[in-house]
């Protein structure tokens, strides 16, 4: 049943940011459906099933920003990682921050793999493009069930 | 019976000696010469007995046994016991019991070296303690052995000694609690870089974002004009991003604690050279590198950092249309390596030598030569922070040698 779950999870507060990486999606042609969340708490809720998400259907990548409302990035992984059900579901964070302090932090508590936003869109498109070869396409997924 | 006469005998005998005596000690005059000689020892006896008594120092007198046999009027100032009081006394008992075992210890001592100096704390009438120093010694009359002690009381001096450390503590109470200010100020400054690589450059993503969004999606609606002013959003968000990095680079460089180790330069230059392969493609760079190079006591990411700027110059400040040439050795004197990076190109005027490393300083137009003034500014900063130097030989026309000099062993 996990494969059926092809959707990207993207936690970003920044709308400049949704909307651009949305962009670079379209420009590499993946067809996988972008749900967007836009701080923390939504995250947790919408991965753990709660109100308002109950339907949701299970990602098969979580693109995570640090910087968030209510709950960082990191609070997110934390949780996510002592989920049972959950704790194999690969995190690529995709953040502003190149502080050792927060790339250390994030690969601490299981992150998959950390990128940096860059600024220009070209690099962005690039970045976006291996990324869905690399998580999207290569990469052999791990069973995450919903019980 | 006769015993009897000879003691008769010597009764005469010893009654004529005595005659013969008599007239002796009238003729020398041996009785007053007797009161002399007694007068002179009772004033020797009060010489030292008053030497003793109106001491200025307080003196003890015990005999092997610990059992006090005299004492002077000081020493029962200090105490505040009678005469007749202090003399029932064993000196244990003046002692502060926690103390005996100390006391022991010094007698043993001054017994077999026959003086001691100590420390130890005394007992008063009143129940109080004090800290003293006793001087003692032992002395012998008729054969027996005494033990006299000199007593200092030293409250002023261990209360001095004790103001001393409480002020040593406070200083250093001090010293921590500025220290750990100091630790929160630089925490606030790094979150405040934090913010700025942050929140800064979110704005600058979506500006050249949508600029170039703008020339992608809307080409056919916007005529040169427009697209140049795209062009000029797109390419100033992204100086400023430069902008931004490395003004980050240099505050991280000048509040981050460095420790250098033993730093192999080749492999620094290794790390460099792969960053820099699609820059030497598109150029047509010639780098030429004499291997070896030294081990030099510095910080791995910091080098890179330091040759990275310089290797980019190197590239950067040419001649339109001319391919750099740029060549890397290292010299090695007095425990001290240099690292020379020369180039082909522009080469830098004599009086800009020391300009060129403060920072925001350019000599040439973002037009020709992009760039933030900040690369040879983190060069010198760095060396800087890891106890080196860096420097700069430039004719205008002929290129430039720059260097960085860092020990090769630790201290």
């Amino acid at each position: 049943m996990t494969s059926e779950h092809y959707a990207i999870l993207l936690v970003e507060d920044d709308h400049n940011d949704v909307l651009l990486i949305k962009r670079a999606f379209q420009k590499v042609n993946i067809a996988n459906p972008i749900i967007v969340v836009h701080d923390g708490e939504q995250a947790i809720s919408y991965l753990a099933g709660r109100e308002p998400y109950v339907d949701r259907a299970l990602p098969m990548l979580v693109l995570l920003d640090l910087k968030l409302p209510r709950k960082s990035g990191h609070e997110v992984l934390e949780w996510l990682r002592q989920q049972p059900n959950l704790k194999r579901l690969p995190v690529v964070v995709l953040t502003a921050s190149s502080e050792s302090s927060d790339v250390n932090r994030a690969y601490d508590l299981g992150a998959n793999s950390y990128l940096v936003k860059p600024v220009t869109f070209d690099a962005l498109v690039e970045m976006v493009k291996t990324l869905n070869l690399y998580w999207l396409i290569l990469n052999k997924r791990a069973d995450v069930t919903d019980e | 019976m006769k015993r009897m006469k000879d003691e008769d005998k010597s009764k005469e005998q010893l009654l004529s000696e005595l005659v013969e005596l008599r007239k002796l000690i009238v003729a020398d005059n041996i009785e007053h010469r007797l009161l002399e000689e007694f007068k002179r020892i009772r004033i020797s006896e009060e010489k030292y007995r008053s030497l003793f008594q109106d001491s200025n120092d307080a003196i003890f007198i015990h005999d092997l046994n610990g059992q006090i046999v005299d004492m002077n009027q000081k020493l029962l100032d200090l105490f505040g016991y009678d005469r007749s009081e202090f003399s029932s006394f064993r000196i244990l008992e003046l002692i502060d019991p926690d103390e005996n075992e100390k006391y022991r210890g010094a007698l043993e001592k001054l017994i077999s070296e026959g003086s001691a100096t100590f420390e130890v704390d005394f007992k008063k009438k009143n129940g109080e303690s004090f800290p003293a120093e006793v001087s003692s010694s032992t002395f012998i009359i008729a054969g027996v052995k005494f033990i006299q002690g000199i007593v200092r009381n030293i409250s002023e001096r261990k209360r001095a000694e004790e103001e001393f450390k409480k002020y040593r503590r406070h200083l250093e109470d001090f010293v921590a609690q500025r220290t750990d200010q100091l630790e929160a100020v630089n925490k606030e400054l790094e979150s405040f870089a934090y913010s700025v690589s942050h929140d800064l450059r979110a704005p600058l993503r979506a500006m050249e974002g949508f600029a170039n969004a703008l020339l992608e999606d809307y080409h056919d609606r916007l005529d040169p004009i427009g697209q140049d002013y795209a062009r000029r959003v797109v390419s100033a968000a992204q100086h400023m991003d430069t902008l931004i990095q490395d003004l980050l680079a240099y505050s991280r460089l000048s509040r981050s604690a460095l420790k250098p180790s033993l730093v192999s330069l080749d492999s620094v230059l290794g790390e460099v050279m792969h960053q820099f392969n699609p820059e030497i493609q598109k150029t047509g760079a010639q780098i030429r590198v004499e291997r070896p190079l030294p081990e030099v006591m510095g910080d791995h990411a910091t080098l890179v950092q330091v040759l990275s700027n310089l290797i980019s110059n190197a590239i950067k400040f040419v001649q339109p249309g001319v391919k750099p040439g740029v060549k890397i050795w290292a010299e090695e004197k007095n425990g001290r390596a240099r690292l020379y990076v020369e180039d082909t190109g522009i080469g830098i005027a004599p009086e800009y030598h020391d300009r060129i490393f403060r920072i925001f300083e350019r000599l040439q137009g973002v037009e020709t030569y992009p760039g933030t003034g900040v690369g040879l500014a983190i060069v010198k900063k760095g060396l800087e922070r890891m106890g080196g130097q860096a420097g700069v030989e430039s004719i205008p026309g002929r290129g430039s040698k720059f260097w960085v000099e860092l020990r090769t062993k630790g201290y």
